[in-house]
């Protein structure tokens, strides 16, 4: 009863085994046992039906040879050897994962394998050689050698083998060898100076069971022979030289009695892999004869040996004997060496044979993780990029030698996240004890995390980081360096704030990052390291893959390294401002035909088809009016750059710039040119934008006059705009000289000359300022007979309606 | 890749649509399962029966099982699936039979290679019982955890399926003997680990 209960015990153990180890390997067994095909079922059903009718017949212990005969061990037979056995092999505990697959793609891979068994090589020799009258099989030995012979017990029930009988003689346990286990009991026996066969002979195999002793059931020969001689053939191999594919030696044969001859039969040399002959030849003559194999897989194990079919004794039987044996391994076609990191990017290093002649390209490279294939690589790449952190993957190189594909692999590690950061509910904080001074880092990283942080000089961010806070790595003077991997998804406003050593940004996938969501400008490290690094080389070249259609605002911001941007068809190309700061770059290929202009918080560039060089720009800020011109640093905080004449594609342009020094001023929304509003991408045409004006100080095509921005109040209160939607004022404009032909233009209604120097100007539908109190007009002027001195403005009266707007006649 | 092509009856449908089957209530789906996996779940049973009318009643009891089981469960890997109903059916099976004092199975020698190795008290109470065996099973998968792949698979062959030598031979195309060796292996390194982790130290 209780046996059964243990028995309970161990079954629902093994039952409890976890699960994805079980269903692992009977995933594999089911895969093996379908190839054995129906084969084995017509076994199991024979076995099947012999089984019932000993049911039937009595309680009969079943004999078939498939099914072991309960737990009695069975004696099998005898063998003898020359050498002492090998330790039993280890098992392999903690095997670090080598590359190595149990299934690999083409089935025939060269590159360092785990050791399988390996058959020995006599018994490969004698499954494939057959020889005449083969008889049975005879040992060898010299007089006064030492062989071991090994006696085969098929023992489920591992049971201790007590002791057993040779020649009469009782060996106990304490008197087997090394190498000996429950199995399989080695003896080492010397074999004394006559020659001759001599006969072991064993019997009476003891065992214990509980504390009976008992005797093994003798199924096996019982009987071996060892013949005795000193003159068994003997053999020398000189001069061996491997290659990539072959292997060649010379070889001397000793065989004094000349026994092989006397067999009929010939020296082999042959050329095993782990169970099967590859490839044998017949060696002609015992003086030095030059062997060569060719044909073989590059770096792979093989054996040579030298084979003799002979009888040493009375000749009447012939036997195959291994004269002489040694391993030896083809040398490596290709090898990839051992992988290293370049920043975040997995760099490796793949060697072709120096001797090789012929075509040093792969077919393929691709990158595995266990056994799944991830991806191809260019079969020219050095590394790559964006590895999800702390992993090993494996790396599988494909080439054609000789007609033949092969395949090498090789273990490869990504980058392991630095330790000792301090985290919080999986989000990196602070950089706690961690010491580098380059951080792996592959978690979210909170606001200010690394603030002010002056020790750390390359970040690289890894594919568990899916956001950057606010001011992360603010003031971190000393960063040169910043990796983004394709996992980071949005950066938070200022992150890299006054990271001002920074010269590298490293990425991996351009499309990626396109689609990072930056906050702002300092979100984006580029903006001031100024050189992007795609899979480690400088980015001068930029190709915009297909499929993007827009670009965070942020993410190109002061990437001077771009000389060239090519950009597939699905991109918006209104986005283009994306470019602003790139100074070497043109962006003119790809300036819409209708957005001539851009503006954003630092500068403003404007195309305009005029190539008259000399203009100035005018613009109105809250109300004031500047005056900006290449000729003077007129005001603080407004400068006009640059002028120059630029070829666009429709003809030839003025391109403007202008630095705003002080950002945190309000924004230019939108300026005029030329009677053309122009607003900045993206923002909707509000009337209260502020507007520039860009008049020409002279040009042959007209005469603008120059604003006098020092007596136009541009401030009005306004109490709501009146029941048709306008509002009115009555302006005073003034000027030097009296024209008649003169234009002036309000917002963008231009009106005609009046001869009145008081007008009543109705302005539509209300330009509010910020507080939707402030109302702003602005007032261009043009005079096309001649200059026109200063101009004044006054506003005499307001309302919402023309009669609200008229000034007091006392006035 | 390799060629990984079972022989057998090429008219047998993909896993995933005799699964849709089972969720249909279509009745196809029990002649489906049975026309391409009948054989392999006969092995599964008779390593643990060794008996045709207990294996047919298994494999009866496991079609009704899964066509219950079948929906809500939508297993991924089909094959693993019946393969784990069928070997508890025949367990059962096997328990019940134990007390008729049947011939004994592949699954009772097997289970008897193990038994030295493993501790029992039989003055236990169930819930202590309980909890041996599930620790047992815990010290189990971590030993196999630190084995070869090749170890690991040949554990499981012969001690979770039952597997006689020569078919594990067979399967690896290695010889009986040689699969005797590893066996032998993996044994001892089971009881020094079992030792190491204190298993044997615990005696009530």
């Amino acid at each position: 009863m209780s046996k059964d209960k243990k028995e309970d015990l161990i079954i629902d153990a093994v039952s409890g085994i976890d699960e994805d180890i079980v269903d692992k390997n009977l995933k594999k067994r089911f895969e093996l046992w379908c190839k054995k095909g129906a084969k084995r079922l017509s076994m199991l059903k024979i076995a099947a039906i012999a089984a019932c009718v000993a049911l039937l017949a009595s309680f009969i212990v079943v004999i078939l040879p498939l099914i072991p005969t309960g737990q009695i061990p069975v004696y099998q037979g005898m063998t003898v050897s020359n050498e002492a056995p090998p330790p039993a092999a280890e098992t392999a505990s903690n095997r670090p994962f080598t590359s190595n697959r149990t299934l690999s793609l083409l089935g025939k891979h060269s590159g360092k394998e785990e050791q399988k068994t390996r058959r020995p090589v006599v018994d490969i020799v004698k499954d494939s050689l057959t020889v005449d009258a083969e008889s049975e099989y005879l040992y060898y030995a010299k007089p006064g050698e030492d062989i071991y012979i090994t006696v085969h017990i098929n023992n489920p029930g591992e049971f201790e083998i007590l002791s057993f009988t040779l020649n009469g003689v009782k060996y106990s346990t304490y008197m087997f060898e090394e190498g000996s286990d429950l199995e399989n009991l080695v003896l080492k026996v010397n074999v004394g100076d006559a020659e001759g066969v001599v006969e072991y002979t064993i019997d009476a195999i003891k065992y214990v069971d509980g504390t009976k002793i008992k005797d093994v059931l003798m199924e096996g020969d019982k009987t071996v022979s060892v013949a005795i001689t000193p003159d068994a053939p003997t053999s020398e191999i000189t001069d061996v030289n491997i290659g990539i594919s072959d292997i060649s030696f010379n070889t001397y044969l000793n065989d004094e009695k000349n026994l092989v001859n006397t067999s009929g039969e010939d020296y082999f040399a042959v050329i095993c892999n782990n169970d099967t002959i590859v490839e044998k030849k017949i060696i002609s003559s015992k003086d030095k004869t030059p062997i060569s194999f060719t044909g073989l897989d590059p770096d792979t194990t093989y054996r040579y040996a030298i084979i003799g079919v002979y009888d040493a004794i009375d000749g009447e039987g012939k036997c195959i004997h291994v004269i002489h044996e040694e391993e030896f391994t083809t040398q490596a076609l290709v090898s990839i060496g051992d992988s290293y990191l370049d920043g975040a990017d997995v760099c490796f290093d793949i060697t072709w044979h120096e001797g090789y002649t012929g075509n040093k390209t792969l077919d393929a490279l691709a990158l595995y993780d266990g056994e799944n294939k991830l991806f191809d690589l260019d079969v020219t790449s050095d590394r790559i990029a964006d590895l999800p952190f702390d992993k090993e993957f494996t790396l599988v190189a494909i080439y054609t030698y000789n007609g033949t594909q092969y395949e090498t692999y090789k273990t490869i590690y990504s980058p392991k996240t630095s330790e000792g950061l301090e985290m919080s509910y999986g989000v990196v904080v602070g950089v706690g004890s961690c010491s580098d001074t380059v951080l792996y880092i592959n978690a979210p990283i909170a606001e200010s995390a690394f603030k002010d942080n002056t020790h750390i000089k390359e970040v690289y961010l890894g594919s568990g980081v899916e956001t950057v806070g606010n001011n992360a790595f603010g003031s971190c003077s000393e960063l040169t360096t910043v990796g983004i991997s394709d996992g980071v998804k949005r950066i938070e406003g200022n992150a890299f704030h006054e990271c001002n050593s920074l010269k590298a940004v490293r990425i991996g996938d351009v499309g990626s990052w396109c689609e990072i969501e930056f906050e702002n400008t300092t979100s984006n490290p580029l903006y001031y390291a100024k050189n992007l690094y795609l899979n480690g080389e400088l980015v001068a070249d930029l190709v915009i893959p297909e499929g993007i259609t827009s670009i965070n605002r942020y993410a190109f911001n002061n990437c001077t390294s771009i000389e060239t941007v090519t950009i597939p068809d699905s991109f918006n190309r209104d986005n283009w401002e994306v470019f602003i700061g790139c100074e070497n770059l043109d962006v003119s290929n790809f300036v819409p035909d209708d957005m001539l202009a851009h503006i954003n918080n630092d500068d403003l560039i404007v195309y305009t088809n005029s190539d008259d060089i000399d203009c100035s720009i005018t613009y109105t800020n809250e109300g004031t009016s500047f005056n900006a011109s290449a000729s003077e640093d007129a005001f603080p905080w407004i400068r006009l750059v640059s002028k120059e004449k630029v070829d666009l594609k429709n003809g030839i342009y003025m391109k403007i710039r202008i630095d705003e020094f002080d950002p945190a001023n309000e924004p230019i929304f939108s300026f005029m040119l030329s009677d053309q509003r122009y607003v900045e991408f993206g923002m909707p045409e509000y009337d209260d934008n502020v507007i520039y004006n860009i008049t020409r100080l002279s040009g042959s095509d007209g005469c603008w006059t120059d604003w006098n921005n020092t007596s136009l109040p541009t401030i009005i209160e306004q109490a709501g705009n009146g029941a048709d939607g306008k509002l009115y004022l009555t302006v005073k404009l003034f000027w030097d000289e009296v024209n008649s032909t003169f234009v002036y233009s309000i917002n963008d209604s231009v009106y005609y000359p009046r001869s009145v120097p008081q007008q009543i100007i109705s302005i539509m539908n209300g330009r509010w300022g910020n507080n939707n109190s402030e109302v702003y007009f602005s007032i261009f002027l043009t005079d096309d007979s001649g200059k026109v001195g200063s101009v004044g403005c006054t506003v005499l009266e307001y309302g919402t309606s023309a009669e609200d707007a008229t000034v007091p006649s006392g006035n | 890749m390799q060629k990984n092509t079972p022989e057998r009856d090429p008219v047998t449908l993909p896993d995933e649509q005799i699964v849709a089957l089972y969720w249909a209530r279509d009745e196809k789906a029990i002649d489906e399962t049975d026309k391409k996996y009948n054989r392999y779940l006969y092995t599964v049973a008779y390593n643990i029966l060794h008996n045709d009318p207990d294996c047919e009643e298994c494999l009866n009891d496991t079609y009704l099982g899964t066509w219950n089981a079948i929906p809500p469960a939508r297993p991924s890997i089909f094959q693993i699936f019946l393969s784990k109903i069928m070997r508890n059916t025949a367990i059962v099976r096997y328990k019940k039979n134990r007390a008729d004092k049947r011939v004994p199975s592949e699954l009772t020698v097997s289970m008897e290679e193990l038994d030295k190795y493993v501790v029992y008290n039989e003055y236990a109470s169930p819930v202590e019982q309980d909890y041996e065996t599930r620790r047992l099973a815990r010290l189990l998968s971590d030993y196999l955890r630190t084995l070869s792949d090749k170890h690991r698979f040949i554990f499981i062959c012969r001690y979770y399926c039952s597997d006689r030598i020569s078919d594990i031979a067979d399967m690896l195309h290695i010889s009986d003997r040689t699969v005797f060796r590893e066996l032998t292996a993996i044994k001892s390194g089971l009881k020094e680990f079992l030792a190491k982790e204190g298993y044997y130290d615990e005696q009530r």
